[in-house]
């Protein structure tokens, strides 16, 4: 009989709500704090940014050159992490280049992801010879391979952080709008969406305000899963030399001069490159958890 | 029904090789300064020649015309770095190096990643299963020019190192570069094709998870038939669809990830030319191969598309309803 409460015999006291209120991001956490492996990743991710921003206000002397003292190894006096093949400081340019990569990742990323809400909301909510028009947009958008779009514009307007951006955005928004404009077909129908167009609401501020918060689950999903991608791009265009280039840092032009020196000067690359792919890692199983807490029916 | 669709899928082909051939025209002619801007300023007759020679004195819509009818009739342009050579020329060497890599690397990701995600799936959360999931975003994580100089430096120089040691020999196990013979071609298609194995690995995961538990299944079970010809027939067949629409994808990815696989193992393909004409500032070069591996691809998604329509029943029937 322990087991038991007896329901008290008073009539208000059992008509009280036994479940709690919980807001949607607490809901949210609740289910993503199960996920060990994503709370650690979070936790990682975290830390990186922590590493790239306020690291950046101890060591900002990322251009500073010194020919008397190049290919330092680690542990050197006043150069913890050893220095390049003009004297700079590898420490201080992993920071620089955590710094530039991040931002760029998460600008990108969140700019691309109210791009293609907006549009995909505004395709799936009119519908018809709009939605025609708009889809067939970005289906040519989406069947030419992104890096060729992206080295095509950094050929011709010119190289830089403004251009990278831009063109980042300009072919990053694509997927998130079909998604969207998937999930506002399905959404549009449903009755509470008719009772606000009943109520005068109009059409934009129905999308805005009752279609994407209600399509938000695959949306932050998707947002989560699109960073990653964003500073692959980056780093594979520094690569190439068509990104970020020197003498500021990125993760992908750090790990191109360090494979220009290897093997002889191993930390060069193995440096900015663990470092680099753990965060790759850590964003993509942050994500994977994202999609299980958020997203049960998508679960890969 | 079936050639409708088909006129139609074409026809999106076809607009999309035009929007890309024009939005490229426009965006050069817009690019400040003439080609032939030097340190010294030359002589106003030989500029005046130089631009009636590359047809630069037209007004702007007739060189519209001859740059779309010259595209057409294959003629992407001429280098400015190797001297009379024109991108057509370099194509037609080097591309058949970067399709032999890359329907290597293809191959590898594709059937590597069905035969992965099929064994995941029937030991659904068991260690084999974690162990490949493991592996997938492993392989999704680690960026391919990294991986390459790794793998490079450990099979290419340690272990082939220790086995010309222990055998006192002379025989390079696993090339550092350079492609001649099979050996030579391990690492670059393995590099370039594990991010599709995984993405491969990972959708027929899913898909084979979703397949299991159909009635079908059931059935087949049930009429005793046994368990290979259910996986092979009943699953997989049914659990292939979702990665053969992104094999046009796979190709993009290979295609792009090649520029750098080219370049670490220095193959001579496409993608080394590429990369070179970048760094380099060879324009015409760099618009021409892009312009290349645009159509390219159009096309290849095009007759992804046509094929789908082809291999599944469904679809070759909703379409008929329409």
């Amino acid at each position: 009989m322990a087991d038991f409460t007896p329901i008290p015999k008073n009539i208000e006291e059992s008509n009280r709500s036994v479940r709690v209120f919980v807001s949607y991001g607490k809901d949210a956490w609740n289910r993503l704090k199960k996920n060990k492996v994503a709370v650690a990743s979070l936790v990682f991710i975290i830390f990186v940014i922590l590493f790239g921003f306020a690291g950046s206000v101890f060591f900002p002397n990322y251009t500073k050159q010194n020919l008397l003292n190049t290919f330092a190894p680690p542990g050197s006096p006043g150069a913890p992490l050893g220095t390049d093949e003009l004297g700079r400081d590898l420490l201080s340019r992993l920071v620089r280049g955590t710094k530039i990569s991040i931002s760029i990742g998460l600008t990108v990323a969140t700019i691309n992801i109210i791009i293609g809400s907006v549009y995909g909301g505004i395709a799936g909510y009119f519908g018809g010879a709009a939605d025609m028009i708009m889809m067939r947009i970005v289906d040519i958008v989406i069947s030419i391979p992104e890096m060729i779009i992206l080295i095509l514009l950094l050929t011709i307007i010119s190289k830089g952080m403004p251009t990278l951006i831009l063109a980042l955005c300009l072919t990053g928004w694509t997927g998130t709008a079909r998604l969207v404009r998937g999930q506002v077909l399905q959404l549009r129908e449903q009755e509470y969406i008719l009772s606000a167009r009943v109520l005068g609401a109009g059409k934009f501020f129905i999308i805005l305000r009752h279609l994407l918060p209600n399509a938000i689950d695959p949306i932050i999903v998707r947002f989560a899963m699109s960073i990653p991608g964003v500073i692959f791009a980056e780093a594979f265009l520094s690569y190439i030399g068509l990104g970020v280039s020197i003498p500021d840092a990125s993760w992908g032009n750090l790990a191109q001069v360090g494979s220009n020196q290897f093997p002889n000067y191993l930390w060069l690359f193995f440096m900015p490159a663990t470092l680099f792919s753990l965060t790759m890692l850590a964003f993509n199983l942050l994500g994977d958890g994202l999609r299980d807490a958020l997203d049960p029916k998508q679960r890969w | 029904m079936m050639l409708n669709y088909v006129i139609r899928r074409v026809g999106i082909s076809l607009l999309t090789i035009f929007v890309i051939i024009t939005v490229t025209f426009f965006l050069m002619y817009m690019l400040p300064g003439t080609p032939f801007l030097g340190d010294r300023p030359l002589p106003e007759a030989v500029v005046a020649a130089a631009n009636a020679k590359y047809g630069l004195d037209k007004p702007i819509a007739e060189r519209y015309i001859i740059y779309l009818s010259n595209i057409i009739h294959g003629d992407f342009g001429t280098s400015t770095v190797y001297t009379n050579r024109d991108v057509t020329s370099i194509i037609k060497t080097a591309f058949p190096v970067s399709a032999s890599l890359g329907i290597r690397a293809l191959i590898f990701g594709v059937t590597g990643g069905i035969l992965l995600g099929i064994y995941s799936a029937l030991h659904h959360n068991k260690l084999g299963d974690s162990v490949s999931t493991v592996v997938a975003i492993i392989g999704v994580s680690i960026p391919s020019f990294i991986l390459g100089t790794m793998l490079q430096y450990a099979l290419g120089v340690k272990v082939s190192g220790l086995f010309k040691d222990i055998f006192n020999t002379d025989y390079q196990l696993f090339p550092l570069a350079r492609w001649e013979s099979f050996r030579y071609t391990l690492i670059p298609t393995f590099v370039l094709g594990l991010g599709s194995l995984a993405g491969v690995m990972r959708m027929m995961r899913s898909s084979m998870l979703e397949v299991v538990n159909q009635d079908y299944i059931k059935t087949a079970k049930s009429k005793g038939l046994g368990g290979t010809a259910i996986t092979w027939r009943h699953m997989a067949r049914n659990a292939i669809m979702p990665v053969y629409t992104v094999v046009g994808t796979m190709t993009g990815v290979i295609l792009t990830g090649s520029f750098v696989i080219e370049n670490i193992f220095s193959i001579p393909g496409l993608g080394k030319y590429f990369v070179n004409s970048v760094s380099s500032r060879d324009y015409p070069m760099t618009i021409g191969l892009t312009l290349f591996f645009a159509i390219f691809i159009v096309f290849v998604n095009m007759f992804i598309d046509l094929g789908y329509g082809l291999i599944d029943p469904r679809i070759r029937i909703a379409k008929g309803e329409k």
